[in-house]
């Protein structure tokens, strides 16, 4: 690495919300609505009590390691070789985690507002602006999600409010959707929306020391509350079973409303937000995967892989055969194994630093 | 601030690439190079399976000639816009035919009324939305209209009086929800979600039709205002397009019609209500009427309970006030004495017309008000729910109109004498 990157807490928390609530602007929604009906706004509630959990694991390994990134203690206590193998394994999860998060991005735009434009154009004109953002450092992502947050949530939550005359409250009956049963298989299948929060297992040495557990419950939290705020706002205003059928739910929010004859077309608003959320997002997405191979590969620079790595994220976004199969492949495939196999990664790590330190307390204990 | 040789580089070459953007990209589109369809009519085919009428707004005749030359709108905003209709197998594919006439590119963005002839309306129109949720040039906030007659002749000849815009005539015609009891809220959005919800059964459209020439009605006796339907209006002069009462929808198709009062009722129970006036017989002297404005005074109160064989009662309470607005007798229901005298009169005349609304809808089987909305929250889960089929029971439900109406203001007159010279 290029010099230890130095990260606040505030900038920490906002590129780490940005990354994981990015998808509220594709097809996040659907997928709970297909799980919990009209219950689909408690999901979010829900993941966000499990994935605190979570963290907490993470958070205990990466304490008990200080300065080191998941990569590293991985090396510490597994051995370079399993451990380079775990390196490749959450590689290919997160190059194509990004790759088909960016085949939906440049979907979106198609379908959206570009139609008669080539998706290679938009795939590499994304990259244009994605890859000399990820080369500058996690730094500039940071501080500049920390400029643009503010933006992002102001526009967002100002979608809310206008689109409040066309709430309908009895959208949230009957209030337990497909019941406890399904509530919960769904918090569960659906946890992967989420698995972003793994940006912290790589970034947390630069963060100030002790504050990793701030930025997580932060960053947790109030992706959590935006989170929940994306889902409520397109079921009061489509209701179930309407909202289920919507590709961009939050998209189509925004083409809703209509306040007076002039209060109308807010995709305008809605078009720099999502272009704005998903550059950052994509560009933390590939700043993660080249650290993660850095590191991986033990290489004291991250910037050599930049390239390679876009080259690799832009060929996984042109695999599925249409946006259909891209969606299925990121949320029924990518997100519901994919946070399994990341979760026991950490779980692995964490029992083997738990048992380590167990072992090294009875070598020291005095014997009776 | 001095760069490195490596930064300098990368910017040189993103600058070099993004300049080649600002050329211009595929899905450029100038505004001046776009035809905005205004509207959009669907009938049933005389030549194919639909016939598809689209009003093309033309800009110049709006925005006037240059040179300081008004609107060529004139009297009736005619030539502002231009109707083609088109014999085709679907609407888009009808917007495809468009693009063969005219020399702009058709844009539906603009759209502001879908209009659906009633014989097409009555045979069935699920098979044309589903299309137009999933197109991305069709905004969900288009006022859903069904024309008397065929939407085609009500678009060719409907045009604007007042305005040389015919975008800006269809959408002031359709926000008359906001003012007037007689025409329902009906934006696709809605029209869309209450047709998939198993909370209604169906849906509510607009009804359009242009004015019928020949007289509407054999004699001059009293008929109260809201019991005429579009094309029914007694009147000359005016716009030609009529937009009064709504169309009933169940299961895509329609399958009845609300005149004027009977969609005030709905709005009533349903919560969209907004404003109106009634005028009503004085029981003092027949022949007078107490004329109030009234508002909403809170949303309507929707109680339910289950029988145990499963039927639905339902206790709906509607909470109005008003302002009087005029008393022809001149009896003094302003005093406060006799105000309560007034406010049983319109109470009473309100419940009538709300229960007659609700027997209506029974026998068309069709949940206009939403109760099952309101049901819903009896059940815990959507399964359980669905299992309930409130579409079925609905004909069953014992429902009870319940009206309270306060009057809060008396106008610009304190008390009233009678007329002596």
């Amino acid at each position: 690495m290029t010099g230890a990157p130095k990260v606040g807490v505030r900038e920490a928390v906002a590129v780490t919300i940005i990354f994981i609530i990015a998808k509220l602007f594709l097809s996040y929604q659907v997928h709970l609505f297909h799980f919990a009906a009209n219950a689909a706004w408690m999901v979010p509630l829900i993941q966000t009590v499990l994935t605190i959990g979570a963290f907490l694991v993470l958070a205990w390994l990466l304490e008990r390691h200080p300065g080191k990134t998941i990569v590293e203690i991985g090396e510490e206590l597994v051995g370079p070789v399993i451990n380079t193998f775990f390196g490749i394994i959450l590689a290919v999860i997160f190059v194509g985690l990004v790759g088909l998060i960016l085949r939906q991005f440049a979907e979106r735009a198609l379908t959206g507002f570009i139609p008669d434009t080539p998706i290679s154009a938009v795939v590499l004109l994304f990259m244009t602006g994605v890859v000399p953002v990820a080369y500058l450092g996690f730094e500039v992502i940071a501080r500049t999600a920390r400029v643009f947050i503010v933006f992002l949530v102001l526009s967002g939550l100002t979608v809310v409010v206008l689109s409040s005359p066309l709430w309908e409250g009895h959208a949230l009956y009957p209030l337990w959707g497909n019941g406890p049963v399904g509530l919960i298989k769904g918090s569960l299948v659906a946890s992967g929306v989420f698995m972003e929060i793994f940006l912290l297992a790589v970034i947390a040495p630069f963060l100030p020391r002790g504050s990793l557990r701030r930025v997580g419950f932060w960053s947790i939290g109030l992706s959590g509350l935006f989170l929940f705020l994306g889902v409520i706002s397109v079921l009061l205003v489509f209701s179930f079973p309407a909202s289920a059928e919507l590709a961009v739910p939050f998209f189509e929010v925004t083409r809703t409303i209509s306040i007076g004859r002039f209060g109308q077309r807010l995709e305008t608003l809605f078009l720099p937000m999502w272009v704005l959320i998903s550059l950052i997002k994509m560009s933390v997405g590939l700043y993660l995967v080249s650290a993660l191979m850095a590191r991986t590969l033990r290489l004291p620079y991250y910037r050599p892989l930049i390239l390679p790595m876009a080259v690799l994220v832009i060929a996984v976004a042109f695999i599925p055969a249409n946006v259909s199969e891209a969606i299925n492949w990121d949320l029924n495939v990518l997100r519901r194994y994919g946070y399994v196999i990341v979760g026991a990664i950490v779980v692995t790590l964490a029992g083997l630093t738990w048992w380590r330190e167990r072992k090294g307390d009875e070598a020291h204990a005095p014997r009776t | 601030m001095r760069r490195g040789p490596e930064k300098r580089a990368l910017l040189v070459v993103t600058v070099l690439l993004l300049a080649g953007v600002l050329t211009g990209c595929w899905s450029y589109g100038e505004p001046d190079e776009i035809a905005w369809v205004q509207a959009i009519g669907l009938d049933k085919g005389e030549q194919n399976r639909i016939t598809v009428t689209f009003v093309v707004a033309v800009p110049k005749a709006i925005a006037g000639g240059g040179g300081g030359q008004p609107a060529q709108g004139g009297e009736g905003g005619a030539g502002t816009f231009q109707p083609i209709s088109f014999e085709a197998e679907t609407l888009l594919g009808a917007r495809e035919l468009l693009n063969s006439v005219m020399d702009r590119r058709v844009n539906l963005s603009h759209t502001r009324w879908i209009v659906f002839g009633r014989e097409l309306a009555e045979e069935g129109i699920s098979r044309y939305l589903a299309p137009l949720i999933r197109f991305r040039e069709f905004r969900h906030s288009t006022t859903v209209i069904v024309a008397q007659g065929r939407a085609a002749e009500l678009l060719e000849k409907g045009q604007p009086v007042l305005e040389d815009s015919a975008s800006k005539y269809y959408d002031l015609m359709a926000r008359g929800w906001r003012y007037t009891e007689f025409i329902p809220f009906t934006p696709f959005h809605l029209f869309y979600s209450k047709a998939k919800s198993p909370g209604y059964g169906g849906g509510i459209a607009a009804l359009a039709a242009l004015e019928k020439k020949e007289p509407v009605f054999p004699n001059a006796s009293a008929k109260p205002k809201g019991v005429y339907y579009a094309g029914h209006l007694p009147r000359k002069g005016g716009g030609k397009i009529e937009l009064i009462g709504a169309a009933v929808f169940k299961k895509g198709r329609m399958v009845g019609v609300l005149n004027g009062s009977e969609v005030g009722a709905m709005k009533m129970l349903s919560g969209t209500f907004r404003q109106t006036v009634v005028d009503v017989a004085d029981p003092r002297s027949p022949q007078d009427f107490v004329i109030v404005e009234i508002h909403p005074r809170q949303p309507p109160q929707i109680d339910v309970s289950l029988r145990d064989d499963g039927t639905a009662e339902i206790s709906a309470g509607v909470s109005l006030e008003g302002d009087v607005i005029s008393i022809q007798s001149g009896v003094e229901y302003d005093n406060p004495e006799n105000i309560h005298l007034a406010e049983s009169l319109i109470e009473r005349d309100l419940k009538r017309k709300m229960e007659k609304t609700v027997t209506k809808s029974q026998e068309m089987e069709v949940d206009i008000f939403g109760f099952g909305d309101h049901v819903k929250k009896k059940f815990a889960t959507w399964p359980a729910w669905m299992e309930y089929n409130w579409p079925e029971r609905f004909p069953d439900a014992v429902i009870r109109v319940r009206v309270d109406f306060k009057i809060r203001r008396i106008g610009l007159v304190h008390e009233s004498f009678p007329v002596r010279g």
